[in-house]
């Protein structure tokens, strides 16, 4: 069995190898940066369906840190490690055209991996923190990376607000502990079982899901986001939107209401409502966009509210929903996300208005884009239509008709807003269209394709993951999230020897 | 039964594929592939017909797919026009680089239709008609006209999201059925959760087909999409599609609702009368041909509505109909654009001299299409007909309807005769042109002489097609009995011998030929008042100016009414987002406020 401790300790180690040695060899970050993502991922795969827990230093398990492998954390790891090893290959030709300093990149870029593998692998609510403040603060840095005015701006904000969100996580541990006497979750979901809902717990637990709500991004937290994710570089932005927001905002949010507090029905209607919300609100706002990373970066907030609308609605079949709407956003953001790279790699524009006729140079980034969109809009036979089905079916059958309805009207406006790119900057032109300029666009080198080919191709295939339905792909941490808090506390103490 | 279906569904999806990797300088070899799948579709879908047929009548079951008299026919209309549309490309595409990608396109589409119309189980039919959404997007988008991006989002759009009702309505079926098989569902239209889900099924099923109010994507996609994807959509595969999902839900997974039918009828006998008005002031052909695409569902949808046999044995009919000639027309519009290159009708004219075989063939379809008897749409009419006047014995209100569809039926003959005189007759404003190649003069001819014969001989497609349709739902065989169609044939036929008669011993006495003129003097083309300002007053009367201005600056389109409703809230929110960061920071502190609220203080 592998020792799930790897996946903190390789990308942080490889993180100070690079910054050391990456002055004298030049290539060196390249390399040794995706030669560790792709352990990772392997490593990732092979740790699927497993579960373990490893105590850091083999303390007692009342003081030590535990990691924690259980179906819902290994597809965590699964879905962090593929895609940014997928963003990786990318950043090779991305990064050197236009950002300098690679080592600094590659750094930053393997800490951020490092400190979401460690959240995923927690048990521990103050570890969690603090991988959550490592990738945060990584990330505050990469969003800067371009050193424009823009750049520094939105990572300004970002900073901020991160910061508000980290404090009132802050304070919600600490109120926690004053109140549990404990850190280790399994303990915490221990005493809250026991005690009920007490008010300090309460007041914890509110700081704790306003703080992630802020990583979530979700409406009316999610102000930092479009800037953000509009102003980072591509493969960043992909990284961004693609896994950071799920791990240090949605995880979270599964891991304590579901197997540390549990879910009431006032979470549960928060959730939905919420979820709701962001959905049908950051559809408009992305609607009205003009900049093709700021539409992307809107879309991912009206598009993890249909998870959080998922969540809300509770069964068994709308958790299934939820993961697999994750997992498929998680495969079409990055992918559109690393296909605005490509455009912007070749064009030098992130307006759309600006371009035009793309499908005619482009052809690869235009169809995968193409493939993309259409995921994303639920439209048959892509994967985004399938968990959508199922997180509809399940809000029917839980008697939502009227939230379902307007699910399905967010699911109509992100169809209109992700056709208008595909008309503005591929299939048809913008209005200050420059033809001269166009004639000497080519497709963009074969080493930025191969990560956008095989996520076109997951989207394409994706589908498949619905079979054997609870006993496949997505059985085991849905099985987790749903067994709640007494299964959490016995499989985190149970297997303690 | 799986199997084959499965191999029907497999064969033209992998040839399909195949086309689209095949490159340019093989380009006969997609032509090869192509009109050989089709050819084999075809030949499959008549083996088909025939040999279930002598089997077994009625429905059944299986898995994932059903064969049923309704399919099969279906079935056998999607491989025919794919196989028109294919031999007229071959010769409309003829140093047509861009549309390299067509025949892939098409048969991938062809596979989507056959797998939408034989399945059984919903999911299945949602990933298929969805399916077909991505192709209407990419074929469009092969036009070359500059608009066309921009029609082809809005199509998209329209049919992509109604695709998103779609899965509503049916998540809302299997909800309310327990079953994800359509030939188990039988459902009672009255709790608000059955209207809602036939409401969504029935919005997609209008897209599809183009009933007002949400048709508005045909007639933008006629000037700019390339003629064999208009003929293939708008004209043949979604009017079959559209109806055929119509007909399903209307009557054989929901049950029958009065309140439901007027609403029905209401959209139906509005869609004949608006479109056909629009139809009216035209001077592009094919948005021309294009509303009354659109204007002819109308009728289809007040047979079908009217859920007498007669009526629905005309609404199908009809929708046969209107697909055989609708593409007929579009061939022979293509026909003139590819050989005029334009297809402005005020800079045609006289073309009847050059293009004879196009110019009679196009008339057989507009006369069809009118309506004129003996072709084959005056008798799918006169069933319509027949089927309201039996409804309205039930329910008066299909008076109106009646009317509405008369009124409808001669505005469609005065828009025929404006655009016949203003492209084939009159004086040439072209240079010599020559008439079409062979590719496409034949799929033209055979149309028309089907239209002829499906009016001539209207009974026997009516017995082999339909009266199966109609007797495996409602037992009844002999219906055709109650029809009183001989007399009405006697009375038109006697009326237009008489009038031939007048016309021929009347011209000729009482009239002398000279060639026209105006102050005495020789018309010359410049002074020839062309087709296209036809009916102009009724444009300026008082009732209709507003109407058609409005309608112009697009008042009364639902997709850009919806788009500015949500620009209007766009414009709102981007103000909250304004930048400031403070701003952000008071909207998280006001979620955090509300969160305590909800634990604390309610």
């Amino acid at each position: 069995m592998i020792n799930p401790f790897v996946f903190i300790a390789l990308p942080m180690g490889m993180a100070f190898l690079i910054a050391l040695i990456g002055h004298q060899y030049k290539k060196s970050p390249d390399f040794l940066a995706n030669l560790t993502m792709g352990i990772l991922f392997i490593l990732s795969a092979i740790c699927y369906g497993k579960s373990t827990i490893y105590y850091i230093g083999n303390w007692s398990p009342s003081i030590g840190i535990p990691l924690v492998l259980d179906g819902l954390s290994g597809l965590m790891l699964i879905i962090i490690n593929f895609i940014g090893f997928m963003s990786a290959i990318f950043s090779i030709q991305y990064i050197e055209k236009f950002y300098t300093s690679k080592l600094r990149y590659y750094g930053l870029f393997l800490l951020t991996i490092a400190g979401l593998n460690g959240i995923v692998l927690s048990g521990d609510i103050f570890s969690i923190y603090v991988f959550l403040e490592l990738a945060s603060i990584s990330s505050y840095a990469l969003v800067g990376f371009g050193c424009g005015a823009e750049e520094l701006e939105a990572a300004f904000k970002y900073l901020i607000m991160g910061t508000i969100a980290s404090f009132f996580i802050l304070l919600g541990i600490a109120l926690l502990y004053g109140a549990t006497g404990n850190l280790n979750l399994a303990a915490i979901a221990n005493v809250v079982q026991s005690q009920g809902f007490s008010d300090p717990i309460k007041i914890a637990f509110i700081f704790l899901i306003s703080g992630f709500f802020i990583k979530a991004a979700s409406i009316p937290f999610h102000s930092w986001l479009p800037d953000a994710h509009s102003s980072a570089p591509s493969s960043i932005s992909a990284i961004l939107s693609g896994i950071v927001v799920k791990i240090t905002g949605i995880y979270c949010i599964i891991r304590l209401v579901y197997n540390v507090f549990g879910a009431t029905v006032l979470i549960s209607h928060i959730l939905l409502y919420i979820g709701l919300i962001s959905i049908i609100l950051a559809g408009i706002m992305a609607f009205m966009q003009t900049n093709i990373k700021r539409t992307f970066a809107y879309s991912t907030i009206s598009q993890l509210g249909y998870v959080f609308f998922a969540l809300g609605i509770g069964t068994p079949l709308a958790i299934f929903g939820a993961m697999f709407q994750l997992f498929n956003h998680a495969i079409f953001k990055p992918l559109l996300f690393l296909n605005s790279g490509s455009v912007d790699y070749q064009t030098g524009e992130k307006v759309i208005n600006k371009m035009g006729k793309l499908n005619e140079k482009m052809p690869v980034t235009s169809t995968s884009t193409l493939i993309g969109s259409l995921s994303i809009s639920g439209i048959p036979p892509f994967n985004g239509f399938w968990s959508k089905l199922i997180i509809i079916i399940a809000a029917v059958q839980a008697n939502l008709i009227g939230p379902a309805i307007w699910a399905i009207i967010g699911s109509i406006l992100t169809l209109s807003y992700y056709s208008k790119v595909l008309k503005c900057c591929f299939f048809g032109k913008g209005a200050q269209f420059n033809e001269e300029k166009w004639k000497s666009f080519r497709e963009v080198p074969g080493l930025m394709l191969i990560p956008v080919i095989t996520l076109a191709f997951m989207c394409i295939i994706g589908g498949i993951f619905i079979i054997h339905g609870y006993n496949g792909f997505f059985g085991r941490p849905v099985k987790d999230i749903i067994n709640g808090p007494l299964w959490y506390i016995q499989s985190v103490f149970g297997s303690y020897k | 039964m799986d199997n084959i279906i499965t191999f029907f569904i497999a064969v033209p999806f992998i040839a399909g594929l195949l086309c689209l990797f095949i490159k340019r300088p093989a380009f006969y070899l997609k032509e090869a592939i192509s009109l050989l799948i089709s050819i084999g579709m075809f030949v499959f879908a008549i083996g088909l017909f025939g040999f279930s047929l002598a089997i077994k009548t009625s429905g059944y079951a299986t898995e994932l797919f059903w064969i049923d008299s309704l399919s099969k026919f279906m079935f056998l209309c999607i491989t025919f026009f794919t196989l028109a549309i294919i031999v007229y490309s071959i010769g409309f595409m003829k140093k047509a680089p861009k549309l390299n990608q067509f025949y892939g396109y098409i048969l991938l589409t062809m596979s989507a239709s056959i797998g939408a119309v034989f399945s059984n189980n919903i999911i299945l039919f949602i990933v298929f008609w969805g399916f077909l959404a991505i192709m209407l997007y990419l074929l469009i988008g092969l036009g070359e006209h500059p608009d066309t991006a921009e029609f082809a989002k809005k199509s998209l759009i329209m049919v992509g999201g109604s695709d998103s009702l779609l899965i509503l309505g049916s998540v809302i079926l299997i909800f309310l059925s327990k079953s994800f098989f359509f030939s188990e569902m039988k459902i009672p239209l009255f709790s608000t959760t059955a209207i809602l889900g036939f409401f969504c099924l029935l919005s997609a099923a209008f897209v599809k087909a183009g009933v007002f109010p949400v048709h508005t994507w045909i007639p933008d996609i006629a000037e700019s999409a390339p003629v064999p994807a208009l003929a293939f959509f708008p004209a043949s595969l979604d009017k079959l599609l559209g109806i055929y999902l119509f007909a399903r839900i209307y009557l054989d997974i929901f049950m029958f609702n009065p309140d439901i039918q007027i609403i029905i009828c209401f959209f139906g006998s509005l869609t004949i009368i608006i479109a056909v008005l629009m139809a009216l002031n035209q001077h592009n052909m094919k948005k021309l041909l294009s509303y009354h695409a659109v204007s002819q569902v109308g009728y289809m949808v007040l047979g079908i509505a009217s859920a007498t046999p007669i009526g629905i044995i005309g609404g199908l009919f009809h929708m046969l109909n209107n697909a055989l000639y609708k593409t007929g027309l579009f061939f022979g519009a293509g026909s003139v654009e590819k050989q005029t290159k334009t297809d402005h009708m005020d800079k045609l004219g006289g073309l009847a001299k050059y293009m004879p075989v196009t110019f009679f063939s196009f008339l057989f379809a507009a006369l069809a299409i009118s309506g004129v008897p003996p072709f084959n749409g005056f008798f799918s009419k006169w069933f319509i007909y027949q089927g309201l006047i039996t409804e309205a014995k039930n329910n008066p209100s299909f008076v109106l309807w009646i009317v509405a569809a008369m009124f409808g039926s001669a505005l469609t003959l005065a828009s025929f005769l404006k655009i016949i005189h203003s492209v084939f007759l009159g004086h040439s404003k072209q240079e010599k042109v020559k008439d079409s190649s062979l590719w496409m003069l034949v799929p033209m001819v055979v149309i028309s002489i089907i239209c002829l014969l499906f009016g001539v001989l209207w009974w026997i497609p009516v017995r082999t097609f339909l009266l199966p349709i109609i007797h495996t739902r409602l037992g009844i065989m002999t219906i055709l009995g109650g029809i009183s169609l001989n007399l009405g044939i006697m009375l038109i036929i006697i009326a237009l011998i008489i009038g031939l008669i007048l016309y021929l011993f009347m011209t000729g006495k009482t009239f002398r030929k000279v060639p026209s003129f105006i102050g005495g003097e020789q018309v010359n083309p410049d002074m020839e008042m062309s087709g296209t300002e036809f009916y102009r007053t009724i444009e300026e009367t008082d009732f209709f100016a507003p109407l058609y201005r409005f309608a112009k600056k697009k008042y009364f389109d639902i997709y850009d009414i919806v788009k500015s409703i949500i620009e209007y809230f766009g414009n709102i929110l981007k103000k909250v987002q304004s930048g400031v960061l403070n701003t952000y920071i008071t909207w998280i502190l006001f979620g955090v406020i509300v969160l305590f609220l909800l634990f604390f203080g309610v």
